[in-house]
């Protein structure tokens, strides 16, 4: 009798001693992660019990109320929007791949310990739910960015009329000597006393952009910009923006797509901003846009979820909760 | 069929090997439905546990040992709108800004609350355990100051004998840092020589000189004995004086596991909950 056939006789005897041996397996890993006491539930008129103190009774309806009243509405809010967007936006292997991706750079940047104590105080298990977390978050921008799309004129249009959003891209030759007075203007004038070494690399930039390298390989040889291991790319910007010096500011609200920006000073050294992308399209898939766009306004960052969990017909059935929710996403307004 | 069956009860068992959690009632009533949703109670309630069990958990046993000692739920709660009024006070225009930073004034209020449980319930246990903890920490309300020569101590000794105050004595060979006078028992960082006087005084006054040796290493790894010459004073050995002070250094100094322990080892807590049980124990370690 070959293997097979003993296979063939005794599947279920082997499947049996499978199952029991992995009965084992809970068991011995239950008692390593240090659980050495297993509790069993307890019921007593109709209620579990939590726990009992001198006889009174803590039921798990009395923990439900509890936890219900501190962190009902924020809970629930997070579940609703997450529920909505899974149905209204589909999962693509691409928003699968990007949330794989940030979820194990989160763990190697934070451990897994950090990890699951930010999923909790999401309101997930653990860092095990690192990527339905990330889904989600592409989903719900996804939402955010189809109701803009769809409000184009009234919300979006002016917007970018007044502020002028775009990607950009930026080179940096950083000199050390850098001396500036104030012009009669009151405009502050940068001079730079640059070493031979900072002469060099400033000429090899200019060199290789004049020769038609592309502005990223050219930043990612020569800048001394964090950006630099990215292609020199910082993302979005718009007028609204302070994270920049003002020298920065004022050159990159000039620059239009596909534009490079002649090199200029500030306290740090030469800069030359590249415009990646002023297309709405590109800008709808970034989340500072967004961000930018809805700003605080917590009626209209609302106002796509339920337009689409009416048209799913999802709804929150716990009465209380939902009046409550929805007097905090509509305003005054209630149901 | 019959194989089927036993196959489904053994994969039963092993999902119900680590199913030791608390039903909320009515489990299966949903909360969220449509499009193929249905997110249940029981869905929430473990939702809602991710998000904050411990606090929830722990101001919910503490309530119940408030209540079963029979702390004045009236001090408590006037010693939260105390704490309140003081941070309105402090933060004056800015306090609704700040309040939210931590979540909203009713999680400061049960914060608040948790605390003077807390401490309401560490004194409950001082005060019970006093002979015992007197005898262990010995305290006295005193001064200790030091000098690192020999002379200067004993000039201010000479002051002291000759009736001239220990702040005003300790002034006049040259001592510059404040003087303090505080709780010291025997678990304060002092020498052992400093703590000997004080635990065996049985009268206020002031030291003799006493001479206290620490063996340091230099650079190169030798060893050498450095000095200090301590000159003490007992102000106070009824410890009913300074009782606030003495409960104050115990609750800093106390292992709170001991204490919460001696409470819910007293009012029999059982728990029927995995989780519970598992946070309970991480919390309070010696919890069986």
């Amino acid at each position: 009798m070959d293997i097979k056939d003993i296979l063939k006789r005794f599947w279920f005897v082997i499947m049996i001693a499978v199952l029991f041996v992995a009965f084992i397996g809970v068991y011995a890993v239950n008692s390593y992660l240090n659980r050495p006491v297993e509790i069993t539930a307890k019921e007593e008129d109709g209620s579990y019990l939590i726990y009992t103190i001198d006889g009174q009774n803590y039921t798990a309806d009395e923990l439900y109320e509890d936890l219900k009243e501190s962190y009902g509405i924020s809970t629930l809010y997070r579940k609703f929007d997450e529920l909505v967007c899974d149905k209204a936006i589909e999962t693509t292997s691409e928003m699968q791949d990007i949330a794989s991706n940030q979820a194990a750079y989160f763990i190697s940047q934070y451990g897994e310990e950090e990890a699951t104590t930010q999923m909790q105080s999401l309101g997930y298990g653990s860092s095990e739910d690192l990527d339905d977390y990330y889904i989600y978050v592409q989903k719900a921008q996804a939402l955010r960015a189809d109701y803009l799309r769809e409000h184009y004129d009234e919300y979006v249009k002016p917007y970018v009329e007044k502020n002028h959003p775009k990607l950009i891209s930026h080179i940096l030759i950083k000199v050390k000597d850098v001396t500036f007075e104030e012009n009669e203007d009151g405009e502050t004038v940068y001079t730079a006393n640059m070493t031979e070494e900072e002469q060099a690399k400033y000429d090899a930039v200019l060199e290789a952009l004049a020769n038609g390298e592309a502005f990223e390989d050219v930043a990612i040889e020569y800048s001394d910009d964090g950006s630099a291991k990215d292609g020199g790319f910082l993302g979005y910007f718009d007028d609204t923006n302070t994270s920049y010096v003002d020298a920065f500011k004022k050159v990159a609200m000039t620059v239009n797509e596909g534009e490079m920006s002649e090199p200029f000073l500030s306290q740090y050294g030469y800069h030359i901003i590249y415009c990646n992308s002023e297309n709405i399209e590109d800008l709808y898939e970034t989340s500072d846009f967004l961000t930018a766009v809805y700003g605080d306004d917590v009626v209209l960052y609302n106002a796509p979820l339920l337009e689409k969990a009416e048209e799913l017909g999802i709804t929150i059935q716990d009465e209380q909760l939902r009046d409550e929710i929805l007097s905090q996403i509509q305003g005054e307004e209630e149901e | 069929m019959k194989k089927l069956l036993v196959i489904l009860l053994c994969v039963f068992a092993l999902s119900a090997c680590s199913s030791n959690s608390a039903l909320v009632s009515d489990q299966n009533t949903a909360v969220i439905t449509g499009d193929g949703v249905n997110y249940t109670k029981q869905d929430f309630f473990e939702d809602m546990k991710n998000n904050d069990y411990t606090n929830t958990i722990t101001m919910a046993l503490y309530n119940d040992l408030a209540e079963l000692e029979g702390l004045d739920e009236a001090s408590i709660e006037a010693a939260i709108e105390d704490e309140i009024n003081s941070l309105k006070e402090e933060y004056g225009d800015d306090y609704e800004t700040a309040v939210n930073y931590y979540g909203g004034e009713d999680v400061i209020r049960d914060s608040i609350r948790l605390s003077n449980i807390i401490d309401e319930l560490n004194n409950a246990y001082f005060s019970e355990n006093e002979e015992s903890l007197l005898e262990e920490y010995k305290p006295v309300m005193g001064k200790a100051i030091y000098f690192d020569d020999a002379e200067t101590a004993s000039n201010m000794y000479s002051l002291l004998e000759e009736g001239t105050s220990f702040e005003d004595a300790a002034k006049e060979v040259g001592y510059e840092d404040e003087i303090t006078q505080e709780v010291i028992t025997d678990k304060s960082d002092l020498p052992f020589e400093v703590k000997e006087y004080f635990n065996t005084a049985t009268s206020t006054g002031h030291s003799s000189v006493l001479m206290s040796t620490t063996t340091a290493t230099d650079a190169d790894g030798n060893s050498y004995d450095t000095y200090r010459y301590y000159i003490c004073a007992i102000d106070d050995l009824d410890v009913n004086n300074f009782k606030d002070e003495f409960y104050s250094i115990l609750s800093e100094d106390y292992d709170s596991d001991t204490i919460i322990n001696s409470y819910l080892s007293k009012h029999n807590v059982e728990v029927y909950d995995q989780r519970t049980y598992d946070l309970v124990h991480a919390v309070y370690e010696a919890f069986e």
